[in-house]
């Protein structure tokens, strides 16, 4: 047809002229006939005919008449009635398709249902973000600022209900749509239905400050009428605020005659700032915050502050993010802010003076006055859920997502909630639903990952954990997290590019866990030898590169792990070892770290020393006669002597009566760790697999710190299960033991008894 | 020379290519309305308020896309304000997917008669033409229709071509049996 060079449009030609592109096709290709003398020619020289074709009754009759009844639409009424809603705009499908999504509250459920009954349209507007034609990525963000500014001018004036903005882009996340102004139409419609909205404003900025300038439409989204379509600036300065205020005049007086009474309202520039740089660094750091850049978000509103020290909203995020004794700043400049504003400033300074009335008090109201206002009940949900009120907390989120099923804070609340009780199923679908709407974000796959490594699901959780890291490198817990996951399933190249490799890789110092955990990966890998130097290194270098807090942490740790080493071969000196490490603390026998002394006992009693065991036992002993009593290191330096002396039944026994149940802090690993060992020397093999099965889907920051004692698990459940008559399943864990150890730098006697076992199982 | 390349002169100053630009651009604009108010006349009249902005404006914007792309822009947003005017005035509603539906269209009795006995000829030699046009007049969509007859996206197109050509011709010629 066309010799057109590009085949995508030459084949697009067949379709429009018999208009069946979809808009945003026909609007391409529309703008391609500007541009391709070819596919100009072709179109225009049947452009009458085409027309005839697709709109002359007669010709249609005699198409008609040609096909008779082979295609005949009332034998199809399904669709029919799907051609009649026929949307020239592509939804992205997301589980609750296009329409409005209800939630069920039952006990703990979430239950979507989705309807595809038509829904009244309610007093209701929406504001689309408006479009920046100077600037089509908006990397001023003036198109953001103007959106904003518009949505706390209207909402403060309360002419008409506003969606709120985050329930908007909510929306628009999960619609694509043309940025032509048809294009735009459709999207707006679509928005608007959506939020069951009847009126939909959209502006688009023509013209940049100085002299700013934006074109205005507003639209009746039942029938898509144009209510308004105008272009407003101001004269003499065509600032930000008196462009905004204009355009709240003009919706104003726009619906007036449809609502009656349209409240007052106040300049823009005093429920915010009068400083419109204040406010675009304000708008930016509000965007940073919702996407949890917070360095970045806490930079942003620092700067709105110092340009205006009475802008209450941005000292209002700042104590948010630094420090909420700033919120008084908030407080004080309240007057400053718009009414719906006023009420997050006073619900969260109640909330920090620890008044939880007036905290709930104040969202009520804001929730009253403003329905649309999702984030009100989900702020509600968040602080019932620090209280331990776990229904409550669950009614308002899905209070919240009744207002914005999209809102994804809820979702990922809904998540842990679910998970604290247990119910894996219901969590991760709430988790899967956030990740649904919010998949280039790495929150939903860091959550996801927490999820399912609670409940053992570790190889899953390292998927979600990568998706996360892989959205952004620089999410670093999540990056530690993954970490960890990885060295317990002796992935040791890849964990270590995430422990430390992308800080390292910018310039950073490892972080102090980082720090920790690199060592406790050579130990994992069996290479004690270099772990020990690499830890000696560091420790060298602790002084000098890390301040405060991090100084003493570091030191702790990396001398903990020192000792973990040491007690492999000589644990006498590892011994001597661990008493140095109290002294970075300088606490005294009656404060020590539980998780210290814990090693300390077993060590001793692991030594054989009797004389050190002794001494040990009567230092124990008259602690127990001083009150406090405490008889537990007592009856735990028992086990262990038990332990280590033949007497397993025994050392089982204590150490059953010294255990918590689950979830396993690093204390209760180690007993349940010795357990564990006491039963399958005791050739209690059953008891021993089941603890030992649960403690590998368990406990992985224990595990991390105690890579020694977290290798031999593999090695116990070998034992067990080559006790229970499970062959394969013990081979599979002396494989597996042999993948962390099986290269060690250190002659290690159960390596070559793991290798003789091995043997066996294997000839 | 392109649009974009004129326009590249016009805004330097070269006043011969500020002309053929807006000529250029007019005539492109027509073809684009053409479809939307489905007469010339209409068509011409949405241009021509279309460029009135256009030239007014084209100095002063300080354009990092395509003239084309603004050009279009304003185009839309004229006919989309004459279509509001314009079912206002009918007091016409709708929801089709048409958000410009003018409804001005008014056929041109001699083409309409000679596209009809052509149309007549074309359909027995081509049936399934007849099909598309009939499932396309009933507002299913270039999916529904390839399914419906069970062909491609890419037969759809060879299918429309050819009976393109055969009208062309038969037009040309004056009819089926000249």
């Amino acid at each position: 047809m066309s010799n057109c060079t590009d085949n995508k449009f030459e084949k697009m030609l067949a379709e429009y002229e018999l208009d069946l592109l979809a808009s945003d096709d026909r609007e391409a290709f529309e703008l391609h006939l500007l541009a391709c003398d070819s596919c100009y020619r072709e179109v225009s020289q049947f452009a009458r005919e085409s027309l005839h074709l697709l709109h002359s009754d007669r010709l249609k009759a005699i198409v008609r008449q040609a096909v008779g009844d082979q295609d005949d639409s009332r034998r199809d009424p399904v669709q029919a009635k799907a051609r009649r809603r026929r949307r020239l705009i592509t939804l992205v499908p997301v589980a609750a398709a296009a329409a409005l999504v209800f939630l069920v509250l039952k006990p703990w459920q979430i239950e979507i249902r989705t309807t595809e009954e038509a829904i009244a349209s309610e007093d209701r507007l929406v504001v689309l973000p408006f479009l920046n034609q100077v600037d089509e990525r908006d990397s001023s963000l003036m198109g953001m600022a103007a959106t904003k500014l518009l949505i706390t001018d209207l909402s403060d004036s309360r002419t008409v209900a506003i969606v709120s903005n985050q329930h908007m882009e909510d929306i628009l996340s999960t619609i694509t749509g043309a940025e032509t102004p048809a294009g735009r139409v459709h999207l707006a419609t679509a928005v608007a239905n959506e939020s069951n909205s009847k009126w939909v404003f959209t502006g688009s900025i023509v013209q940049e400050p100085p002299q700013l300038t934006i074109d205005v439409l507003l639209l009746d989204a039942t029938n898509e009428d144009t209510l308004t379509y105008t272009q407003v600036s101001c004269e003499p300065d065509a600032n930000l605020f008196c462009v905004i205020d204009s355009i709240t005049k003009t919706i104003r007086q726009s619906l007036q005659p449809l609502l009656g009474s349209v409240g007052t309202d106040r300049p823009v520039a005093e429920i915010t700032t009068h400083s419109p740089e204040a406010y675009m660094h304000y708008v930016e750091g509000v965007e940073q915050y919702r996407k949890f850049f917070f360095d970045q978000a806490t930079a942003s509103f620092d700067k709105a502050t110092q340009l205006d020290s009475t802008f209450a909203m941005a000292w209002y995020y700042l104590a948010l993010e630094v420090n909420p004794s700033l919120i008084d700043n908030a407080v004080r400049h309240l007057k400053r802010a718009s009414q719906r504003e006023q009420y997050w400033i006073g619900s969260r300074a109640a909330l920090w003076a620890g008044d939880t009335a007036k905290f709930f008090a104040q969202l009520n109201r804001l929730s009253q006055d403003y329905p649309d206002e999702e984030e009100a009940h989900y702020w509600m949900g968040v602080v019932e859920n620090r209280r331990g009120n776990l229904e409550a907390a669950g009614h308002h989120y899905l209070q919240a997502l009744e207002v914005n099923p999209r809102h994804k804070l809820s979702y990922n609340q809904l998540a842990y909630l679910h998970s604290s009780l247990g119910d894996y199923e219901q969590a991760v679908a709430a988790i899967n639903r956030y990740a649904d709407l919010a998949p280039e974000e790495p929150n939903p796959f860091d959550s996801r990952g927490d999820i399912q490594a609670r409940f053992g699901n570790f190889d899953l959780a390292i998927e979600s954990y990568r998706e996360a890291v892989n959205i952004r490198p620089d999410f670093d817990e999540t990056a530690h997290k993954l970490a960890e996951l990885l060295s317990l399933d002796a992935q040791f190249e890849e964990a270590e590019l995430w422990l430390g490799g992308y800080a390292t890789a910018i310039g950073d110092l490892p972080s102090p866990d980082d720090v920790v955990n690199l060592t406790s990966l050579l130990i994992s890998r069996g290479l004690l030898d270099s772990a020990y130097r690499y830890a000696d290194r560091r420790l060298d270098e602790v002084w000098t590169d890390y301040e405060g807090d991090d100084q003493a942490e570091i030191a702790e740790l990396l001398m903990f792990q020192k000792v973990l080493i040491q007690a492999e071969s000589d644990p006498i000196k590892a011994w001597q070892a661990i008493r140095e490490v109290y002294k970075i603390r300088g606490d005294t026998v009656q404060s020590r770290q539980v998780s210290l002394y814990h090693h300390e006992l077993r060590i001793v009693a692991a030594s054989g020393k009797r004389g050190k065991i002794e001494l040990v036992l009567n230092i124990l002993k008259k602690e127990v006669a001083k009150p406090p009593a405490k008889d537990w290191p007592l009856r735990f330096a028992l086990a262990c002597i038990a332990l280590e002396g033949g007497a397993a039944d025994s050392a089982a026994a204590i150490l059953e009566s010294l255990r918590k149940t689950e979830p396993y802090d690093i204390d209760d690993f180690l007993i349940a760790y010795l357990l564990s060992r006491s039963y399958v020397e005791a050739g209690r093999m059953e008891e021993a697999v089941v603890l030992l099965d649960s403690l590998m889907i368990s406990a992985v920051r224990a595990r991390v710190l105690l890579p020694t004692l977290n290798v031999r698990l593999h090695y116990y459940l070998g034992v067990a299960y080559e006790g229970s008559n499970w062959p394969e399943r013990a081979k599979e864990q002396y494989e597996r033991f042999l993948e962390f150890w099986g290269r060690s730098d250190t002659e290690l006697p159960i390596v070559n008894e793991v290798r003789q076992r091995l043997a066996r199982l294997t000839s | 020379m392109s649009i974009e390349e004129l326009y590249g002169q016009a805004r330097q100053g070269d006043l011969d290519a500020e002309k053929r630009l807006f000529d250029e651009l007019a005539v492109r604009l027509r073809l684009v309305a053409f479809r939307y108010t489905r007469n010339e006349d209409d068509a011409k009249d949405a241009v021509q308020e279309a460029m009135v902005r256009i030239i007014a404006d084209f100095r002063e914007k300080h354009l990092k896309d395509s003239l084309s792309a603004w050009s279009y822009t304003v185009l839309k947003y004229e006919i989309l304000n004459r279509a509001r005017t314009d079912r206002r005035r009918r007091e016409l509603r709708t929801r089709h997917s048409e958000e410009t539906d003018l409804r001005n269209f008014r056929p041109d009795p001699d083409l309409e008669m000679n596209l009809a006995r052509c149309l007549r000829r074309l359909i027995q030699s081509f049936p399934r033409y007849a099909r598309v046009l009939n499932l396309k007049y009933q507002g299913y969509s270039t999916e529904q229709i390839c399914e419906k007859l069970r062909i491609t996206r890419d037969n759809l197109y060879v299918l429309h071509s050819r009976a393109r050509a055969e009208l062309k011709g038969c037009l040309a010629k004056g009819g089926p049996d000249k």
